[in-house]
C-alpha cells in the first residue's frame, strides 16, 4: 500500500509543507483592502460619467485579487486552483457579456409597448 | 478479495469466483443500503430511482401518444374542452425525463459504479457527498411526484391542490409567472433546483476523483475515454448547473414575491429568462450526450477487439464539446425576440460544435474498420447509437441554420430531432452501457438471445415513433398540441403505434434484466475481454474494489486477454507490456 | 463487517468528516480517510473539492450579476435614481467588517498551521463575530427599508401590485404616483422633490384614481410621513435633479426592480454568510479541547437566539423577541451547566495542528469567497454614480 502512495502526478504533498503567511503580509493586505475601500467610496464623489463604473470595478477586481492571492493562498498554491477561479470568472463574463449585448440590441422591441403584449407567443 | 493484478493463472482463475463476500452481500438489510457510502451501492440505488423516473416519463409519453391517435379529443380533454391534462402530461414528461432520467442516468448510475473502479480507487473522493447527492436526487424526485399526484387528484376529485404543471419543462416566463397558471410551478422548480444540486455534487466528486485518485501508470492520456467523457460532463455540471439554480430561485421569487425580473407585466424581461435558462439547458444537452459518447468509445473498441482509433482526438473532443457547448445556447431563441446579431453568431457557433461530435463518430467508425466485430448486445446498441446519433446530429445542423430553423421552429421536426439525440442516442448508449456493465454490477449474465431481440424491438419502435415526426414537422405540425387537422392523422397514428412498440421493447429489456438477476449464470470477471481496471476485479467487485491499488496500462490494449471456455470469460495471460508493472511479485 | 463500520465512521473529506479511525488496515494518521493513500492526497482532494465548489458559487452569483448588468445596462436612470435609498455608510461599514473577518480567518489558518491553539480559537471566534456584525448591520438596513415601503416583491411601493393592493385596502395610503402620468403625462410634475408636501393629485387622476384620498407626491410619489428623511437624503445625495418624475414612464415602472435585485443579491449573500458561520462554528468546536466541546455546542444556537432578540427589537416584533429569549436563555443555561460539569476535565489540544489543518484552510476559502462577492456587491449596489 505504501509503495503506491507517492505517485499521482497531481497529488504531491504540498498539504504537508504549507506556506504560512506572515503577519506582515496579512496586515499589509488588510491595509490595502481598507485603503481601496476608502478609495472606491471617494471616487464616487467625482463625476466621471461612464468611467465611474469601470473604476469601481477595477478597484473591486484589485481587492478581489489581493484577497485571492494572499488570504486564499493562491500565490503559494497549485496553479490549477487559480485556473479554476479564472475559468469560472470567464464563464460568468461570457454569460453576462452575451446577455448584455443581446438585451441591449432587442431593448427597442421591449420598450414602448404595453406590458401585456410583451408576452411570448 | 483477490484481484487480477497478480499474474498467476491459478490465482487468476480463482479470482473469478471469489469465496468471500462482494459489495452486494457483505452486509444485508435495507439500512445497510440506505446509509452506505459505497459508490457501487449508491450507483445501484440511483439505478432504481432513475428507472422509476424512466417508467413515469415513459408512461406520460404513452398517454400523450394515445391522446394523439386521432385528431379529435380522445380522452384527455376536461369539461371545458381545454387540454389541461394534456399540457400537464407533456410538461411532466419533459421535466421528469430531463431532470430525473437523462441527466443523472449515465453519470449517476454507470459513472458512480464504474468511475472509482476504473481509477483503481476504493471510492470516489467524497463518499458522503455522493450519498448526499443521492438523497437530494430522491428529494427532488419527491417534489415531482407531488406535482404529479396533486395534479391527478385535482383532475379526479376537482380539488385545488397546488399540482400539475402546464408551463412546458422549460418553465418559460410568462407562462410560469402568469396569474392564470394554477399549476405547481413552485414545487416543480424547487424539485428541479434540488435535482440540480444533486447533479453539481456528482460533478464535483468526479472532477476531484479524476484529479487526485488516478493510480500509478494512469496519466491523463491513458485514462479510459469514459472517464474523459465524465470529466467533460462534470465541467458542464459545475459551470452550468449553478446558473439553473439561480434561475429557478429567481423564478420562485418571481412567483412567490412577484419580483418581476422576468415578468413583462412588472417591467421585467422575459427574453432574459430564456438566456438564463438556456445558458444552463443547452450545455445540459451535453451533460446528457457526453457520457453516452464515453460509453460508446468503450463499447466500440472492446467489441471490435481493436485499439480505439484516435484516442487523443476523442479525449480532446470531449473537452471541446463541453466548452463549445456553452457558446450555442442562443440557438434555442431564434424566434423569441433575440437580436439578429446574436442569432447569427449563435447559428455559426452551432455549426462549430458539430465538429468535435463528428470527430468522435469518425473515430468510432475507424475503430470498427477491419476490427473483429463481435455482435454482443452492447455492441448492437453501440451501432444503433452511431446511426441514430448521426441522424439526430445532422438534423441538429438543419435546425442550427437560421433560415431553416424559423419555419420549422416548434414543430415536430424539432421534437423528432431532440428525441433522436436524447432517446435514440443517449438511451441506446445507456442501455448498451447497462448491458456492458451488468455482469460486473450483479455478477450475472443475461440471455443474449432475448436481449438482442428486445434491442431490435426497441430500435424499430423508436424509429417508427420518431422518424415520421420529421416528416410531420416539415409538413407544419406544431408541437404541444392535443388536436390537429385531419391531414396529419397518418403521421400521428404511425407514431403512436411506434411508441407502443418502443414501450413493449423497454418492458422486454426490463424482463430480461429481472430474469438475469434470478436465473442468469454466474458472470466471469471479464466476459468481454476489456482492459479497463474494473474488469481486473471480480464480478461483482468486493467492497473496496481492490486490495491494493492496481497499476494501469493502456486501457485499449486487449492483446493479453484470451478467451477461456471453462470460465466463459476472458483471462489475462499474465504477460505484461513494458509500461505496465506488475505488483506483488 | 469491520470494514463496513470502518466506512461509515471514517471521514469522506475534511469538510464533512470527523476524525476517522483507520479500522483494521493500518493507516497511521487517524485523520486520513480509508480511501485515501496519504494525508497529502486527502488534503489535495479536499482543497480541490472546495475550489471546484467555489466555482459553482461564482457561477450561481454570476446569474444575479447578469440580471444586474442587464438591468443596469438598459435602465441606468433607474439605478442612478433608486440606489440613493441605500445607505452608503452602512454598506462601507459592512465592507470593513467583512474584510476584517477575512483577516482574522486568514490569521486562523496561520495559527492552525503553527499549532497555536489559543490564538486559533480567538481568531475563529473573532471571525464569527464579524459574521454576526455583518448580519446585524444588514438587518438594520433591511428593516429600515421594510418600514419605509421599500421591501422585496410587491411590498415595494414602486411595485405595480403595491399600488393596487394598498388602494383597495386603505384608501389613504401613500402610493407611487406613476399611474398619474398614465393619463396626463407630467401632469403632476410640479410635485415638490423633497417630498412631504401634499399635492392634491385628484386633478390629474384618471377616474379610477380618484379613490385615492391621499396626496401622492414627492420623488417617490409618496406622501410621506415616514419617507421624509429618505427623500431628503436621496435628494441631497443626488445633489442634482434626479427625481422620480424625471424618469421616463417606462422606467418608473422598473424602479422596483432595482430593489428586487438588491434584495436577491444581498439576501443570497447573507445566506452564504450564515452558512459560513455554521462552518466556522464547527471549526470552533473542533478547535476546542475535547473536554470543552460539549458546552461550546449549545453556545452557537444561543448566540443565534440573541440575534433573534436583536432582530425582534429592531423590527418591533415581540414574537421574534420572545422566541429569541427562550432559545438564548435555555441554551445559554444549558451551556453554563455544562461548563460547571465538563470544563477542564481534559487538557488535550483541539483537533488542528501543523499536520492537520485542512478543515480550517477549506472553510477559510469559503469565507474569503463570501468576502469576495461582497467586495463586488458593495460598489455595484451602493456606489452608483
Amino acid at each position: 500500500m505504501s509503495q503506491s502512495s507517492e505517485h499521482h502526478d497531481t497529488a504531491g504533498h504540498e498539504g504537508f509543507h504549507p506556506h504560512v503567511v506572515s503577519p506582515r503580509v496579512l496586515l499589509t493586505v488588510f491595509g490595502i483592502l481598507l485603503v481601496l475601500t476608502m478609495l472606491t467610496v471617494a471616487v464616487t464623489k467625482i463625476d466621471l460619467g461612464k468611467l465611474n463604473v469601470w473604476i469601481a470595478l477595477i478597484i473591486a477586481v484589485a481587492k478581489a485579487g489581493v484577497v485571492g492571492l494572499y488570504f486564499m493562498h493562491l500565490r503559494y498554491d497549485r496553479p490549477f486552483h487559480g485556473i479554476i477561479l479564472v475559468v469560472s470568472l470567464m464563464f460568468v463574463a461570457l454569460f453576462i457579456g452575451i446577455a448584455l449585448m443581446d438585451s441591449d440590441a432587442y431593448q427597442p422591441n421591449l420598450q414602448g409597448k404595453p406590458a401585456a403584449s410583451e408576452a411570448m407567443p | 478479495m483477490t484481484t487480477l493484478t497478480t499474474p498467476q493463472p491459478d490465482l487468476l482463475r480463482a479470482a473469478h469466483y471469489p469465496s468471500t463476500g462482494n459489495y452486494l452481500t457483505h452486509r444485508k438489510g435495507p439500512l445497510s443500503w440506505l446509509i452506505t457510502l459505497d459508490h457501487k451501492r449508491i450507483g445501484i440505488m440511483y439505478m432504481i430511482g432513475v428507472c422509476f423516473a424512466l417508467f413515469l416519463g415513459g408512461l406520460f409519453a404513452l398517454l400523450l401518444r394515445t391522446e394523439l391517435i386521432n385528431p379529435t379529443p380522445t380522452f384527455m380533454s376536461d369539461a371545458n374542452a381545454s387540454f389541461n391534462f394534456y399540457n400537464h402530461m407533456f410538461t411532466l414528461h419533459g421535466a421528469v425525463m430531463v431532470f430525473m432520467f437523462i441527466i443523472p442516468a449515465v453519470p449517476a448510475i454507470l459513472g458512480n459504479f464504474a468511475l472509482p473502479i476504473m481509477l483503481g480507487a476504493k471510492d470516489v473522493a467524497f463518499p458522503r457527498l455522493n450519498l448526499l447527492s443521492f438523497y437530494l436526487y430522491a428529494l427532488g424526485g419527491l417534489f415531482f411526484v407531488w406535482v404529479l399526484l396533486a395534479g391527478v387528484l385535482n383532475a379526479a376529485f376537482d380539488w385545488s391542490l397546488a399540482g400539475g404543471l402546464d408551463t412546458g419543462w422549460t418553465f418559460y416566463t410568462p407562462f410560469s409567472t402568469g396569474e392564470s397558471t394554477k399549476s405547481a410551478v413552485i414545487p416543480a422548480t424547487m424539485g428541479a433546483f434540488i435535482l440540480g444540486f444533486s447533479s453539481i455534487l456528482t460533478g464535483v466528486n468526479f472532477v476531484v476523483s479524476i484529479h487526485t485518485l488516478r493510480p500509478k501508470g494512469m496519466t491523463w492520456f491513458r485514462m479510459p475515454l469514459f472517464l474523459w467523457a465524465l470529466y467533460g460532463t462534470s465541467i458542464i455540471q459545475i459551470l452550468a448547473t449553478p446558473v439553473l439554480g439561480i434561475t429557478l430561485l429567481l423564478l420562485i421569487a418571481e412567483r412567490s414575491l412577484g419580483v418581476g425580473i422576468f415578468d413583462p407585466a412588472l417591467g421585467g424581461d422575459p427574453v432574459l429568462y430564456q438566456h438564463f435558462f438556456w445558458f444552463y439547458s443547452h450545455p445540459a444537452v451535453y451533460i446528457m450526450i457526453l457520457p453516452a459518447m464515453g460509453i460508446m468509445s468503450e463499447l466500440i473498441s472492446v467489441f471490435s477487439r481493436k485499439h480505439i482509433f484516435g484516442y487523443k482526438f476523442i479525449a480532446n473532443s470531449s473537452i471541446a464539446i463541453a466548452l463549445l457547448g456553452f457558446l450555442v445556447w442562443g440557438h434555442h431563441m431564434f424566434v423569441s425576440g433575440q437580436s439578429s446579431l446574436a442569432s447569427a453568431a449563435f447559428s455559426l457557433l452551432t455549426f462549430a460544435v458539430a465538429i468535435p461530435s463528428a470527430i468522435k463518430v469518425f473515430n468510432w467508425l475507424a475503430t470498427m474498420y477491419k476490427g473483429n466485430i463481435q455482435l454482443k448486445t452492447p455492441m448492437i446498441y453501440a451501432m444503433f447509437f452511431v446511426l441514430l446519433f448521426t441522424v439526430g446530429g445532422l438534423t441538429g445542423l438543419f435546425l442550427g441554420a437560421l433560415a431553416v430553423n424559423v419555419p420549422v421552429h416548434d414543430t415536430y421536426f424539432v421534437v423528432a430531432h431532440f428525441h433522436y439525440v436524447m432517446v435514440g442516442s443517449m438511451m441506446m448508449a445507456f442501455l448498451g452501457g447497462m448491458y456492458y456493465w451488468w455482469p460486473k454490477m450483479f455478477g450475472r449474465m443475461y440471455s443474449e438471445k432475448w436481449s438482442i431481440i428486445s434491442s431490435i424491438v426497441v430500435f424499430i419502435g423508436f424509429n417508427m415513433t420518431f422518424f415520421i415526426q420529421f416528416i410531420a414537422g416539415t409538413q407544419g405540425m406544431p408541437r404541444r398540441y392535443a388536436s390537429y387537422p385531419d391531414n396529419y392523422t397518418t403521421y400521428h397514428q404511425v407514431s403512436t403505434v411506434g411508441a407502443y412498440v418502443l414501450g413493449v421493447g423497454m418492458f422486454m429489456v426490463l424482463g430480461n434484466w429481472i430474469h438475469s438477476l434470478r436465473k442468469g449464470r454466474r458472470a466471469p470477471a471479464n466476459p468481454w475481454g476489456a482492459n479497463t481496471l474494473e474488469w481486473h476485479c471480480s464480478s461483482p467487485p468486493p467492497l473496496e474494489n481492490f486490495a491494493r491499488t492496481p497499476v494501469a496500462d493502456d486501457p485499449y490494449n486487449f492483446k493479453h486477454w484470451h478467451w477461456d471456455e471453462t470460465i466463459g470469460g476472458y483471462i489475462h495471460d499474465g504477460k505484461i507490456d513494458p509500461p505496465r508493472k506488475g505488483s506483488g511479485h | 463487517m469491520s470494514q463496513t463500520s470502518d466506512i461509515s465512521t471514517s471521514p469522506s473529506n475534511p469538510l464533512h468528516g470527523d476524525a476517522g479511525h483507520g479500522g483494521d488496515h493500518h493507516v497511521h494518521d487517524p485523520h486520513v480517510a480509508h480511501h485515501f493513500d496519504s494525508m497529502g492526497q486527502q488534503v489535495d482532494a479536499g482543497k480541490l473539492g472546495m475550489w471546484v465548489f467555489l466555482a459553482t458559487e461564482i457561477l450561481m452569483f454570476g446569474g444575479l450579476f447578469c440580471a444586474y448588468a442587464v438591468y443596469r445596462g438598459n435602465h441606468p436612470e433607474v439605478f442612478a435614481y433608486a440606489h440613493h435609498y441605500l445607505d452608503t455608510s452602512l454598506g462601507a461599514l459592512n465592507t470593513v467588517i467583512l474584510i476584517a473577518s477575512s483577516l482574522t480567518m486568514a490569521w486562523a489558518v496561520r495559527c492552525s498551521q503553527l499549532g497555536k491553539q489559543r490564538a486559533l480559537l480567538i481568531c475563529l471566534v473573532l471571525t464569527l463575530l464579524g459574521g454576526f456584525g455583518f448580519l446585524c448591520v444588514k438587518t438594520i438596513e433591511y428593516n429600515h427599508k421594510a418600514h419605509t415601503g421599500k421591501w422585496i416583491g410587491s411590498a415595494n411601493m414602486y411595485h405595480p401590485k403595491y399600488v393596487a393592493d394598498k388602494r383597495d385596502e386603505k384608501g389613504k395610503l401613500k402610493a407611487p404616483q406613476e399611474k398619474n402620468e398614465a393619463n396626463d403625462a407630467k401632469g403632476s410634475g410640479e410635485a415638490p422633490v423633497g417630498g412631504g408636501v401634499t399635492t392634491p393629485a385628484a386633478s390629474t387622476d384618471g377616474p379610477d384614481r380618484s379613490a385615492i384620498a391621499a396626496p401622492a407626491a414627492g420623488p417617490a410619489g409618496v406622501s410621506a410621513s415616514i419617507l421624509d428623511e429618505d427623500h431628503a437624503k436621496a435628494a441631497h445625495a443626488a445633489g442634482h435633479t434626479m427625481t422620480y418624475e424625471d424618469l421616463p414612464k417606462a422606467e418608473q415602472e422598473r424602479v422596483h426592480i432595482f430593489f428586487q435585485i438588491y434584495y436577491l443579491m444581498t439576501g443570497l449573500h447573507s445566506f452564504h454568510v450564515i452558512l459560513g458561520m455554521f462552518l466556522i462554528f464547527w471549526l470552533v468546536v473542533r478547535a476546542a479541547k475535547p473536554g470543552d466541546r460539549k458546552w461550546i455546542v449549545p453556545l452557537f444556537p444561543a448566540a443565534m437566539g440573541l440575534f433573534l432578540v436583536y432582530v425582534g427589537i429592531v423590527t418591533h416584533s415581540t414574537g421574534v423577541m420572545i422566541s429569541g429569549v427562550v432559545i438564548a436563555g435555555l441554551l445559554g443555561l444549558y451551556a453554563l451547566w455544562r461548563v460547571r460539569g465538563g470544563a477542564g476535565e481534559s487538557d488535550q489540544a483541539g483537533d488542528f495542528g501543523p499536520t492537520y489543518f485542512a478543515p480550517v484552510d477549506i472553510v477559510g476559502l469559503y469565507w474569503h469567497l463570501v468576502d469576495l462577492i461582497w467586495i463586488f456587491l458593495f460598489p455595484l449596489l451602493y456606489l452608483i454614480h
